[in-house]
Parts: structure tokens; C-alpha cells; sequence
């Protein structure tokens, strides 16, 4: 009896695995597109810049397929969830290059990118990435992965010279412990002490952590003239109000993924004058008409996520375009193209490196009843 | 094809552990360790520890396999040692704050987002040398597991495991016997957490909490405590399911699919824990 | 410095306390720990943040009343409580009733079942990513509390004198240790044991829904996050001793503290880890806790 059970069982599940297997091999896809993936997060903290990526890139997709001349293939984004986690980043690359695709526009997470590049450079994958920022990003992509974002020394530098523009000495870092935050937080350090500018404190903060109480009563401690939030928006939200709470009075800075609603709804009141830095943009009439679209079919302001993301995927349409669909043709001609994007020219230098334009300096206002991110001219 | 090897990969190495945990823990000894799965996760850690941080290169890796049973074995000795004073609830209470301990430590030592990039040992780079491994420590595990049926130690487990008093009265000791067992079920989820890490080339300290140990423990009460057939299809079916999800839900629904594991497996265990003690292929209860 | 510390590990200590409370009134019952008790404050804290932020809007779209912000948080903590209430009797019922007989480890691992189920549930109904209450909080000058904080403090203080003088002044009090004395006997006297159940479950789901709801205004609300607190709680409750309600309280306080000064000079995770470690060291040695009377059975 016993052996009949087990063998019924045996049956049934080799009979689903056969019945997947027909399931998942019959999945083709037509050959005039071009399928392009992006890994993206969908659930857990950074599920936000997720979304606005998504935007972005839906928003890129639509245009390019609405203004085809005769011939041109269509362009289909495949979005793969990741959960920002790097052993799920690196199973849903493997099932995307299962399903034929080898031109990946985003991954997003410095780790998450880094874990995968041994398997992108086993199976001739091409990656561009409108997020990515820490600095050896480029050196270990060994020719796969190309970004135009500016990387994580710049942002550092570009915060350290608005502090010292402004006359402010003591500083203090907090910063996630996950490879983006240790990145920006050395890249800090090593700046810091050409700027003449004194790091008093390096505070590590957890993923999700919730009680800020102890931090900010141990930078009371100290006399701080401005703390440096290398965070995730929440996180960071949670520490703003604990400071307002505390009468902790400095200047906060912060990186470009503060700008989204996900800060300003968690800090609420706490989210005044907090200061950004953020990857240059210049008006021109293209990003007028890309903000007025995303405002039209989102209901929001485009970040520079979204930003980034469209040009992202109408830059990899170009390198598509050029190189046939060749992987190793695209990684050897990406470096030597240039495009103007609506958020500026995109070029590189020899080693692969975006080369950037410079940085927006933002600070957090009260406009209609939001806090929203404002230029300052400088 | 690729497929196929990679979801046999997963099922030798999660019947690994599920062996340690079902057959040697809880059906020789008796006791609920829910936190069995920080074992798994010294072993992955110890993997990263060695390849990562101390950049041990071509067969010294190998060591991680051994050293990982080693430090589980370590480990083991907490739970071994509170065995003399504490059953019952109080087993469960120690295996959780173990579980949770050994959480807290791979998030110190590796990361709120763990290792990346765990190189593979030579001879051991291709997914089939590493399904071919597995295989053959799971095959070793479950020859061990036949020949011991008719072992006398076998006997005396039974009566320690039934009537303590009674093995007490027969000049058995108790807390050795039971003590033995503990510490061979961890090294043997110590070697299925190394055999993972270089599965993944990676170490995720979220696959080590709380949640995750208790669909493990479902998936030994779904299969039957202490029967080898359950252990195998247990982890067989967890495969499936992970895999099957996955496929339906794809691109952005595949938020759904751990949680609906999880829905999964909860339901089974309160189920088969209240109502199907036996489980499927188990000869005895819980 | 050291007097803010002690403050707000103070205030630490207190929601620790409250979910500790819960559990140790559950104990009662079930002669065991409920881990899915976190897990419908989680719950109560997503009710409360959906129905303020429904009725704020349903009452300034429809309705000329004052107060609308007020009103708002009276109904949604109204509702939230009766919702963690109605859930925790459904699974008192359905769940752990039936099974109570059949011995305390199979009820924990009941729980923890019911803790997976709640978490993925949760985590699919409204995502991964953390929610906050839009309630705009203003810290009382000088003090450097919220009202709400010393809200919560004073119900923590006013629950613990109710339930003292409950339990030892009334009948159902009465019924309550005599079902914890010896639960044959008590049976045999003809107490109403589902009806005392029914009624202990419930106060700790009151307890439980207002510390949900401190939170969710408070910090924000994530699925996993019980499992934070319930690791906290569950080391006050067995470094008090799990019967003693006073020594849970006092324990959890302490426990507040001292992850407060462990977060100040060393890290976070330290911190947690050698509470950990203190709670292994504890069930070795001394397993019934360290304020307690020795009745309980190991």
C-alpha cells in the first residue's frame, strides 16, 4: 500500500514536471522585436525607485514605438522583479537569457549588478544601467556594463564642496550597511580630507531600522554642523523626525534618492530644508515635454530616476539599432558613441566611464501643501 | 535542460538538509528544533567567509566544505548542551533564539545583503559536478539511514525517544545518546548550507529567518517524521512548487510567489500537524 | 545624554512591554507562547492606517464637521481595535481551541504556521514596502515626547492596575488562576473556560491594537515587522518569567533601556545579540525567569 502511494505520487509529480517543461518551452517570441529586460525591485524598501524606473521606461517604450518609420523593429521591455536581492537578480537574469534576451537596461543595486557579471560576461550579456553608482562598477563589468549615472565619488565630492561653500567643518556620516552606503561613505572619507573638512562620526544604520532615538542623542553629543544621510528614503524619513523631535539643529544632505515621495511622506514636517545633490539636467524643450507627458499619465513630477530610465532605454534602442543585435559589436562601439538625452549629452572615456555633466544642488520646500525638491542657482 | 539541472541541484541539497533535519534531529531525538535552518546558514557562511574575506583559491576551497561541518558541529554544541536541562517548549524556545542568534551574526560578518560572488572550488565549477556531489552525499546519507534501521543503536533511540524513564532504568544514558544525534543532524545541515552557498554563489541572510525555518519544519511534518520516502518527496514537491509558482507568476507578479509558498506551507503545517500527524509517507506521529 | 537615553529606552521599554503583556495574558490559556500575536498587531496597525485615511477623506468630502482630524483618529483606532478583537477570537475559535488538548509544542507550532499565513498575506495585500500613517505629529516642547507617547504610557499604566485588581479581586480573576492551577480540576467546577478564553484573548487584543496603532503612527508598518517585537517580548517575557505579569513589565522596561544604551555605543545588531545571548545564558540557568515564583513545570 505504502509503495503504491509513493508511487502515485512519483507519477503525478513527474507528469507536472513534464506538463511544465511543454508549458515553458513553447514560449517564443516574435523575431522583428527587439526584447530588451530590466531588472528592477517591485517589493521590499526600494520598491519606489522600482516603480519610477518602470514609468520611465514604459513612457520610452511607447514613444519609440509610436514614431517607427517603415522597418525599424519594435522595441518590448521585459520586467523581471528582483526584490533587491542579488540571488534573485542573478536567477531572473539567467531566466531571461533563457528566453533569448541579451541587452539588459537596468539593474538596479550596486550588488545586485555586481553578482551578476560573471554570468554576463560568460553568456556575451550587454548591460546599461541608469542607477548604478559605485565607483568599481565599470572595472569589474570587464566591458559588459556600461552606466550614465555619475558614480558614487563624484556625488560625495559634490556634496563636500556645497558643505564647504556654505563654511560648514564637522561633519558626520550615516550610511546603510550594503555596498552603495560603504561606497559613498569611503569615498567621503578619502574627500574629505583634501576638502579640509573633519568626519567626526560614522554611524551604520539597518535595513528597515525603526528607533533613531539612540543615534540622535548620541549626535547631540557632538558639535555638528551638518549630517550626511547616505540612506534609504525611509530610513531616512524615520531619522528626520526623530531629529526634529530631539531639537537636533543642523543641515542635512543627502543623495539623489531622496527626491520621490517616499521620504517627504515618512519625515513629513521634518523633510524642510533638507539638501540633495542630484546629477545634472538641462532645461531643454525635450525634458519639458517628457515632464509634461509623465505628469499627464502619472499624476507626479518625474524624479531623475525616471529621467534617467527613459533615456536609458532610448539609448540601448540606439546601440541595438547600430550594432544588429550583436553583443560584442554593441560593447565595443557603446564607448565611442555619444547621445543627447533629455537629461544631457552621454558620453564616455576610455576605460567605459560615464562622463558627468556635474550636479544639481536641491533643497526640500513647502510648495501647495508638499515638500517638494527646489533648485538653488549657484 | 539547464532547468532540469539546476532544479535537481536544489532538491539534492534541500533533501540534504531536510535528511538532518527530519530523519536524524527530530525522528532519532524527538525534539522540535524549529531553528535547524541556522545551521544551514553557518554553513553558507562559513563557505563565504572562507572565499570571500580570506580568498582561499583553487582546492583549498574545498575546506570550506569540511570546515562548515566543523563549525556546525561547534555550534551544536548549544542545543546539545541544553538539552540536559531544558525539553519540550523550552527546546523550541532555545532552537528560536539560536535561530535568530545565528541570523544576527551572518548579518554582522556579511551584510544586510550577504556575500556575492562565492567562487566554486576546481572540479566543482559545473552545475552537474555539483548536482553529481550533492547526489552522492544524499545517496551516502540515505545507505547510512537503511543499514542503521537494523543497528542496535537504532533500538535504544526508540526507547529514548518513548520512554525515557524506562532507558534510564536500563542503565542507558540518555543525554549522550540524544546528544550524538543533535550534533551529527547540524553537520549535516552545516554541509547542505555549503553545498548551497556554491550552488547560489551567494549568501542571503534573509533565506535564514524565521519564516523560512518553519516552512522547512512543514515540509517534515508534510513528508513524515523519520521516513526517508517523505524526506524525498517533501523536498520534491517544495522544488516543484517554488519552480511551478514561478512560472505563472512571471515579470511583475513574481511578487506573489515566495508569499504564496509561504501561504502554502503554513497552511500544510497546521493541517498536517493537527489533523495528519503521520504525514505522508511517516510511519509515526509527531 | 544619559537622561535622554534612559527617557526614551523608557518609552522603548513600554511598547515592549505592552506586546510582552499580550503574550503572558495568552500564556495563561494556553500554557504557552502565541507567535502570531505580533503578527495581528501588525494588523491592527494596517487597519488603522487605511480606515483614518478612508474616513479623513469620506468626512471632508461629504461632511462640514470640526475636528475631522480628530474624529478620524477616534474612528479608525475604533475600528482597528474592533477588527484585531474579531480576528483574534476567529483564530481563538477556530484554531486554537479545537486543539488545546493536544499538547503545548503543538501549539506553538500552530502559531508560527499562523504567523507565515498572516505575514504573506499581509505582504501581498499591501506590499513589501513600509506604509506611515499621514498623521502630522507635534513633540511637546521641552519634554521632547509626542502626546501620543505619553497616551500610550498611561494606558500601559492604567491596563496594569485593571487587570491587577481583575485578577485579583473578581471572579473571573479568580477562574483565571484556577484554570492556571490545575485546568482538570477547574473544569470539574463547572468554570466556564471557553467564555474566560474567549474574554483573555480579547484584552490582549485590545492591548495589542493599541500598540499597532502607535506604531503605525509612529514609525510605519512593514509585514516582517512583528517579528522584531516578538523576539524583544519574547526575551522580557522569559527573563521575567512568564506568569508574573509585574516581572514581564519590568523585565521589558529593562530590556528597553538597555537596547537603548547598546544602540548609543555599540550597533544595533550587537545589541540585539547580546540580549540573545543573555536570554540563552538565562534559559540555561535559570529557565522559569528571574522574577518568578516557582510553580511552573519545565
Amino acid at each position: 500500500m505504502k509503495i503504491n502511494k509513493k508511487f502515485a505520487l512519483l507519477l503525478l509529480s513527474t507528469i507536472i514536471i513534464a506538463f511544465i517543461m511543454m508549458f515553458y518551452f513553447n514560449v517564443n517570441f516574435k523575431n522583428t522585436d527587439i526584447h530588451i529586460a530590466a531588472l528592477l525591485p517591485f517589493d521590499g524598501q526600494v520598491s519606489n525607485f522600482g516603480e519610477m524606473m518602470r514609468n520611465g521606461h514604459i513612457m520610452a517604450e511607447e514613444e519609440i514605438n509610436a514614431k517607427l518609420i517603415h522597418g525599424e523593429p519594435r522595441i518590448k521591455i521585459d520586467f523581471y522583479n528582483t526584490s533587491h536581492k542579488k540571488d534573485l537578480a542573478l536567477n531572473r537574469m539567467e531566466e531571461a537569457s533563457r528566453n533569448g534576451i541579451k541587452f539588459f537596461v537596468e539593474i538596479f543595486g550596486s550588488d545586485q549588478a555586481a553578482h551578476c557579471f560573471d554570468f554576463a560576461n560568460q553568456n556575451q550579456i550587454f548591460i546599461l544601467s541608469g542607477v548604478d553608482t559605485k565607483p568599481d562598477l565599470i572595472e569589474k563589468g570587464r566591458g559588459c556594463f556600461y552606466r550614465i549615472m555619475p558614480n558614487d565619488a563624484e556625488a560625495s565630492n559634490a556634496i563636500l564642496q556645497w558643505a564647504k561653500e556654505k563654511e560648514l567643518k564637522n561633519l558626520a556620516i550615516l550610511y546603510a550597511n550594503d555596498d552603495w552606503g560603504l561606497g559613498l561613505k569611503q569615498a567621503t572619507i578619502r574627500n574629505s580630507s583634501d576638502l579640509n573638512i573633519n568626519i567626526l562620526d560614522k554611524i551604520e544604520v539597518l535595513r528597515n531600522q525603526l528607533n533613531f532615538s539612540s543615534i540622535v542623542t548620541k549626535l547631540k553629543t557632538y558639535k555638528l554642523d551638518a549630517i550626511l544621510l547616505f540612506i534609504y528614503p525611509d530610513d531616512g524619513g524615520r531619522f528626520l523626525k526623530e531629529a526634529t523631535r530631539q531639537d537636533l539643529k543642523t543641515s542635512f544632505f543627502a543623495t539623489e534618492n531622496f527626491w520621490g515621495n517616499k521620504m517627504t511622506e515618512t519625515a513629513k514636517n521634518s523633510a524642510n530644508d533638507v539638501m540633495i545633490v542630484v546629477p545634472k539636467t538641462y532645461e531643454n524643450e525635450n525634458l519639458q515635454k517628457f515632464k509634461n507627458n509623465y505628469k499627464a499619465k502619472f499624476g507626479e513630477e518625474p524624479t531623475i530616476f525616471a529621467i534617467k530610465a527613459y533615456d536609458a532605454v532610448k539609448f540601448i534602442y540606439q546601440i541595438v539599432l547600430s550594432s544588429g543585435n550583436n553583443t560584442n559589436k554593441a560593447k565595443e562601439i557603446t564607448k565611442k558613441l555619444t547621445y543627447s538625452g533629455i537629461s544631457g549629452k552621454i558620453s564616455f572615456d576610455k576605460f567605459g566611464e560615464y562622463i558627468p555633466l556635474g550636479y544639481d544642488r536641491l533643497i526640500f520646500k513647502k510648495i501647495y501643501g508638499n515638500y517638494q525638491p527646489i533648485k538653488v542657482i549657484h | 535542460m539547464d532547468l532540469l539541472l539546476s532544479l535537481l541541484t536544489k532538491f539534492f541539497i534541500y533533501a540534504i538538509f531536510l535528511f538532518s533535519l527530519n530523519n536524524i534531529v527530530i525522528g532519532k531525538t524527538g525534539y522540535w528544533a524549529i531553528g535547524h535552518i541556522a545551521y544551514f546558514a553557518i554553513g553558507a557562511l562559513f563557505t563565504g567567509v572562507i572565499t570571500v574575506i580570506f580568498h582561499f583559491t583553487g582546492y583549498y576551497i574545498y575546506l570550506a566544505l569540511f570546515g562548515s561541518i566543523i563549525i556546525s558541529i561547534i555550534f551544536s554544541l548549544i542545543p546539545a548542551l541544553s538539552i540536559l536541562r531544558l525539553r519540550g517548549d523550552f527546546f523550541i524556545f532555545v532552537s528560536i533564539t539560536i535561530n535568530e542568534l545565528i541570523k544576527l551574526l551572518v548579518e554582522l560578518i556579511s551584510g544586510p545583503s550577504g556575500f556575492s560572488n562565492i567562487p566554486r572550488p576546481p572540479g566543482l565549477t559545473t552545475d552537474l559536478s555539483l548536482m553529481c556531489l550533492s547526489s552522492i552525499i544524499f545517496l551516502i546519507l540515505v545507505l547510512y539511514a537503511s543499514i542503521f534501521k537494523y543497528h542496535n543503536l537504532n533500538y535504544i533511540t526508540t526507547i529514548v525517544r518513548q520512554n525515557e524513564e524506562l532507558a534510564k532504568v536500563m542503565g542507558i544514558n540518555v543525554y549522550y545518546i540524544r546528544s550524538i544525534f543533535i550534533i551529527l543532524g547540524c553537520a549535516t545541515a552545516g554541509a547542505a548550507g555549503s553545498l548551497f552557498a556554491f550552488y547560489s554563489n551567494s549568501t542571503d541572510p534573509q533565506r535564514f529567518n524565521i519564516n523560512e525555518a518553519v516552512i522547512l519544519f512543514a515540509l517534515c511534518a508534510f513528508g513524515g517524521i523519520d521516513s526517508i520516502r517523505g524526506t524525498i518527496i517533501a523536498s520534491m514537491f517544495y522544488v516543484l512548487i517554488l519552480f511551478v509558482l514561478e512560472s505563472i507568476f512571471k515579470g511583475l507578479f513574481q511578487i506573489y510567489t515566495t508569499n504564496i509558498t509561504s501561504i502554502i506551507f503554513g497552511l500544510i503545517l497546521i493541517f498536517s500537524i493537527n489533523f495528519f500527524p503521520q504525514g505522508i509517507m511517516g510511519k509515526r506521529g509527531l | 545624554m544619559l537622561f535622554d537615553l534612559l527617557k526614551y529606552g523608557f518609552f522603548n521599554g513600554i511598547y515592549i512591554a505592552l506586546v510582552s503583556v499580550g503574550f503572558a495574558l495568552i500564556f495563561n490559556i494556553l500554557r504557552t507562547i502565541d507567535f502570531s500575536l505580533t503578527d495581528r498587531m501588525t494588523f491592527s496597525g494596517y487597519v488603522f492606517i487605511i480606515s483614518e485615511k478612508y474616513i479623513k477623506g469620506l468626512i471632508s468630502s461629504h461632511l462640514q464637521l470640526p475636528f475631522v482630524e480628530i474624529i478620524s483618529i477616534l474612528v479608525g483606532c475604533l475600528l482597528s481595535i474592533l477588527s484585531c478583537i474579531i480576528l483574534t477570537l476567529i483564530i481563538e475559535k477556530y484554531i486554537f481551541t479545537p486543539i488545546k488538548e493536544k499538547g503545548t509544542s503543538i501549539l506553538i507550532i500552530t502559531s508560527f504556521g499562523i504567523s507565515v499565513i498572516m505575514q504573506s498575506l499581509m505582504s501581498i495585500i499591501f506590499t513589501n514596502s513600509t506604509i506611515v500613517s499621514s498623521i502630522q505629529e507635534y513633540s511637546i516642547p521641552g519634554i521632547g515626547l509626542y502626546p501620543r507617547e505619553i497616551l500610550v504610557l498611561s494606558f500601559a499604566v492604567t491596563i496594569m492596575i485593571v487587570l491587577n485588581l481583575i485578577i485579583k479581586k473578581t471572579l473571573f480573576g479568580k477562574s483565571i488562576n484556577a484554570l492556571v492551577f490545575n485546568y482538570e480540576l477547574a473544569i470539574f467546577h463547572k468554570i466556564p473556560v471557553k467564555k474566560i478564553s474567549s474574554l483573555v484573548f480579547g484584552i490582549s487584543a485590545f492591548i495589542i491594537a493599541i500598540s499597532g496603532i502607535s506604531l503605525s503612527v509612529g514609525f510605519g508598518i512593514y509585514p516582517n515587522i512583528g517579528n522584531k517585537y516578538m523576539i524583544y517580548s519574547f526575551c522580557a517575557c522569559l527573563i521575567g518569567g512568564l506568569k508574573n505579569l509585574y516581572g514581564t513589565v519590568i523585565a521589558s522596561i529593562l530590556l528597553g533601556v538597555f537596547l537603548q544604551f547598546g544602540d548609543c555605543f555599540t550597533s544595533p545588531i550587537v545589541s540585539e545579540s547580546l540580549t540573545l545571548i543573555i536570554l540563552l545564558v538565562l534559559l540555561y540557568i535559570k529557565p522559569e525567569g528571574l522574577f518568578f515564583e516557582k510553580i511552573r513545570v519545565i
